[in-house]
């Protein structure tokens, strides 16, 4: 059984959250509303994951993130408002360790929390999957560059990257890796909600050396911009012109549970993309990007997942190495490298 | 649906206690503005109440709380400054906050509609800016100011219409009008001058339109609308940022004054007036709005552990006790009722424990109440409360709300003079009531002081007599503590100028009676120009109560056994008769002797030699009883009488005994 601690000074929140975890079969171990007794539940407890709101009293999300991990690394989710700084604040939370985040319910639309009981069972579960041992290897680890000339990778190259819990700072790391002069055309299907995928681009763009945005329907990438797919959309390619991939906007069914989902972007991709196509599938939980990495092996391109002593969580790329059609198993310092090694000498 | 609603309750309780600390962190912010501590707090309050709302997916309380926090954020931030009319917008904002928390306990969901005091709210914010752009205004141009528009969904303009000097004005300006009431995408708030003025051409050619408009809608709209009447000559359209504070013009009156018109600073200043009218009622209403009763308590997890573990004993006990019985060993089952009845009362102690809330819990808002009392008569008063973290049972703090309440607002009202008459006085201009709680082993006294006027002891002589309380004689002879007491005379308060307190007349008398009826007293001091002071003692607990069991006649009567100095056999004492008063003395002072059957109305009592009499400790009253006979002792609950019978005088409640059986417990102080 899974065991969670809730820290959180709103009360009403720890009692939404213990609700929503216990019917949902977590044992909900603590629920504590201040930064000391967080660090302490946590540490005394030692459950599989715990939830972390950022602002509360005597020590705040980030500090008890930065303290746990600190101490023992435990899986923590962020509890992320949406208001003012929430965004930014979330991903600091991020960065100092946290696998993964909640959003709270703005209160701009009339929707509760209840209604993201299954979004946030499945985030706590996610979170709860990550080995422990993986939150704190190679963090702030130098980018490492590809051995292979940016020059040997043909014009017009595409890249598709999907990844889920565990993924911002993979994927941060490998679009920092990757060498601006391949001048790739970038495509990121991260399962994150509307309105984080946004700051998300942002980071991206500030972080790496690629035109980083978020994803608009009707949007054109081309070489050297990376985007990243919308929340709450899935992310199309619908065309492959003029050295630009045109890309659109699907208010589709959920797949896998999730939208945007990898596999859409994958299968769109292997259709529409002429030139050389690399599909990577990183640490997530779940089936998403299998099927999309088999379409794109299907169509001629190369895969990559990443592997499972990196993976916080090796569910999708498990799944993906599962079908046989991955052409390379990567630890997560070597995800950039063989993306560039995959399109060294494109034969097409 | 059983989990939302356990997750409501949660909710409500933590929106409650989050209104009363954010009320109170805003009176310690108004009062130092740079009390770095205070915005602290009170920014973190206002964000949970928006996440709250958020959480739970009441999504207009969550926008107007975030309004709030955004309001908030400019003072932390120092781009807006702490003024009277800011915190009483904020407190405005709380109040519909607090409704809205009473309507989602009430129903499941708010149903007040907070757009305007958002709209107020985000005027506010923008309001240095927003002025700026009425002050100059560019002809024939629309100026839409990013207003509140995008979170209610209306917004207001003001278009200062030209019709031109002309004899046809009056009917020009009709045609306008009539067009803009029948146009579909605004709707005309109001006109200055007013419609009749305009209808009667007492305008030299320009008037002011106020109209909603759909956030959709923008100025440039309203402009081409006027500009394509062939009856205007010119139109300036202004955002109007801050409709409150436009509508109370007199603090701007630069707003109005800026279309030119003559008429309109008369006329706006009228609107001005009702405005404040209706604003006065409503602050009026937000001093008396009803006192929560105290319906949760926090429960420390130890105390119910005990608890858990007494109530097992207990059963365990009972397991015994019936096994015992079968066997018809009697001695053991006395012994083990004995042990039975420790039990008992230990988890009796418990209980009453765990009901045993701090005196904050209901003069929590007594900060705001004061505030906006003060604000509304025009006084300064700086209101300190101190050991509201005495603890004392619920349903003695649940009774003790109205009388509070109604003793604070006595001393705002009467007690502390305008800022000028104290000034005259040589007083500091602001007045002082603090309100004290102080716990003396089983009693809790609670006390209001304020440095006022005092009581005015020939007024109060005035009434009593005026009210036939008293005759001129019999008030002539009374000393200044008793003439005080006269307040709590049935029929002295009048009834009318408290009602609006509490909603259900509160006087004096009702503060006395509810007072006794938790085995309290009240005592009042005053001095002439230093001030008053009314203190409460009361018992931390509810009382159980050793009660000597006594009867009259078939009737049995209970006396608390506290009250009680001695019983002894009336053929034992020595009964004098002094102006047809029997008496008993006993070292040296004089006990009046008060007969059960006489002061009950027994009528079928018959009195002899072997008549009991019991007397009175002499700091409770020096009486002596008697009754027929005396029956023995228990512990007992007191219920205290509520409705019709509270403050029947001789009996302080009743109580039931195990056979179902009602005692009346008397009262000997009012016997």
């Amino acid at each position: 059984m899974v065991r969670a601690v809730i820290a959180d000074d709103s009360g009403v929140m720890r009692e939404i959250l213990s609700e929503i975890l216990t019917a949902a079969g977590i044992d909900v171990v603590e629920a504590v509303e201040d930064g000391t007794s967080a660090v302490r539940a946590i540490l005394e407890r030692d459950p599989d994951v715990a939830t972390i709101d950022i602002s509360m009293p005597d020590k705040n999300g980030l500090e008890v993130i930065e303290e746990v991990m600190a101490e023992r690394p435990t899986p923590m989710l962020v509890i992320s408002a949406r208001a003012n700084d929430g965004a930014s604040e979330t991903f600091e939370a991020l960065d100092r360790g946290a696998v993964d985040f909640i959003a709270k319910p703005s209160g701009q639309l009339s929707v509760d929390i209840w209604s993201q009981r299954d979004e946030i069972v499945e985030k706590v579960r996610a979170a709860a999957a990550v080995d422990p041992t993986t939150l704190t290897q190679d963090a702030g680890a130098e980018p490492v560059q590809s051995t292979v000339p940016a020059d040997r990778v043909p014009d017009g190259s595409t890249v598709v990257i999907g990844s889920s819990t565990g993924g911002p700072q993979v994927l941060e790391r490998v679009l920092a890796e990757l060498p601006r002069e391949a001048k790739l055309r970038v495509l990121i299907v991260q399962h994150m909600t509307d309105h984080y995928t946004g700051r998300f681009a942002m980071r991206l763009n500030e972080r790496t050396a690629y035109e980083c945005r978020e994803a608009s329907d009707g949007d054109t990438v081309g070489a050297g911009d990376a985007v990243v797919a919308k929340g709450g959309r899935h992310l199309e390619v619908t065309a492959d012109r003029d050295g630009e991939l045109a890309v659109a906007h699907d208010d589709g069914p959920k797949i896998h549970n999730v939208k945007p989902a990898i596999d859409v972007t994958m299968r769109s991709a292997a259709e529409a993309v002429s030139g050389p196509l690399v599909g990577a599938v990183f640490t997530g939980m779940g089936a998403d990007g299998a099927a999309g990495l088999s379409a794109i092996k299907a169509a001629g391109g190369k895969t990559i997942a990443q592997d499972e002593e990196t993976s916080r969580v090796f569910g999708m790329p498990g799944r993906a190495v599962e079908t046989g059609d991955v052409d390379m198993v990567l630890p997560e310092k070597r995800l950039a490298e063989g993306i560039v090694n995959a399109l060294d000498g494109w034969s097409g | 649906m059983v989990r939302v609603s356990d997750a409501i309750t949660t909710f409500v309780h933590e929106s409650e206690e989050d209104i009363q600390k954010l009320n109170n962190a805003l009176l310690d912010l108004e009062n130092d503005p740079d009390g770095n501590e205070a915005i602290e707090t009170v920014f973190r309050v206002a964000h949970n109440l928006k996440g709250n709302f958020g959480i739970m997916g009441f999504a207009t309380a969550s926008e107007l709380s975030h309004a709030v926090e955004d309001l908030l954020d400019q003072i932390r931030d120092g781009r807006l400054e702490v003024t009277s009319e800011r915190m009483d917008l904020v407190f405005e904002a709380v109040d519909q906050i607090e409704l809205m928390v009473d309507e989602i306990a009430e129903n499941g969901e708010p149903t007040t509609d907070p757009a305007e005091t958002i709209e107020s709210i985000r005027a506010s914010i923008d309001g240095e800016s927003a002025q700026a752009a009425t002050e100059q205004p560019a002809a024939n141009s629309a100026t839409a100011v990013d207003d509140a528009a995008d979170d209610d969904g209306r917004s207001r303009y003001r278009a200062t219409v030209d019709v031109g000097e002309t004899d046809a004005k009056r009917v020009d300006a009709m045609f306008v009008l009539d067009a803009t009431g029948d146009a579909d995408a605004f709707e005309l708030v109001h006109t200055v001058p007013d419609r009749d003025t305009i209808e009667d051409g007492e305008f030299d050619g320009t008037f002011d339109v106020e109209l909603a408009v759909d956030a959709a809608d923008d100025g440039d709209e309203i402009a081409s609308f006027y500009e394509e009447s062939r009856y205007v000559e010119s139109v300036t359209v202004d955002s109007v940022a801050d409709a409150t504070e436009t509508e109370t013009a007199d603090e701007t009156p630069a707003q109005t004054v800026d279309s030119g018109v003559e008429t309109a600073p008369d006329t706006s200043s009228e609107d001005g007036d009702d405005d404040s009218d209706e604003s006065n009622s409503e602050e009026t209403s937000i001093a008396s709005r009803r006192n929560k009763e105290v319906e949760s308590i926090r429960v420390d997890v130890e105390q119910v552990d005990r608890l858990y573990n007494q109530v097992e004993e207990m059963v365990t006990s009972r397991i015994k006790l019936r096994k015992i019985i079968k066997g018809s060993g009697l001695v053991s089952a006395e012994e083990e009722l004995e042990e039975h009845g420790k039990i008992t009362s230990s988890l009796q102690d418990t209980v009453l424990e765990i009901r045993l809330v701090p005196l904050e819990k209901i003069v929590g808002n007594f900060p705001r109440v004061v505030r906006d009392l003060a604000r509304d008569q025009g006084k300064e008063i700086d209101f300190e409360m101190e050991g509201v973290d005495n603890e004392m049972d619920r349903s003695i703090l649940n009774e003790l709300s109205d009388p509070l309440m109604h003793i604070i607002r006595n001393a705002v009202d009467h007690g502390i003079e305008p800022p000028a008459v104290r000034e005259e006085k040589g007083k500091p201009r602001e007045g002082t009531i603090r309100l004290t709680g102080e716990r003396e082993r089983d009693r809790v006294s609670i006390t209001v002081e304020d440095d006022g006027a005092g009581l005015d002891v020939e007024r109060i002589k005035e009434k009593a007599v005026e009210k036939g309380i008293m005759t001129q004689e019999e008030i002539d002879v009374l000393d200044e503590s008793e003439v005080y007491d006269l307040i709590f005379h049935p029929g002295f308060s009048t009834r009318d100028e408290v009602t609006e307190v509490s909603g259900r007349g509160v006087g004096m008398d009702v503060v006395n009676e509810v007072v006794r009826g938790v085995d309290g007293t009240i005592n009042v001091e005053s001095e002439p120009d230093e001030g008053t002071s009314v203190t409460l003692t009361l018992p931390v607990s509810v009382a159980i109560v050793r009660v000597l069991f006594v009867t009259i006649g078939d009737e049995t009567y209970g006396i608390p056994i506290k009250n009680i100095d001695e019983i002894s056999e009336l053929e034992d004492l020595t009964i004098e008769t002094i102006e047809g008063q029997e008496i008993i003395t006993h070292d040296d002072r004089v006990y009046p002797l008060i007969a059960l059957d006489d002061t009950l109305d027994v009528g079928d009592a018959e009195r002899s030699d072997d008549d009991m009499v019991i007397r009175i400790k002499t700091d409770v009253r020096q009486v002596c009883i008697r009754c027929s006979d005396v029956v023995g002792q228990e512990e007992v609950v007191i219920k205290p009488f509520e409705g019709i019978l509270s403050g029947a005088p001789g009996i302080s409640g009743a109580s039931v005994l195990g056979e179902g059986e009602v005692v009346m417990i008397l009262d000997v102080e009012t016997l």
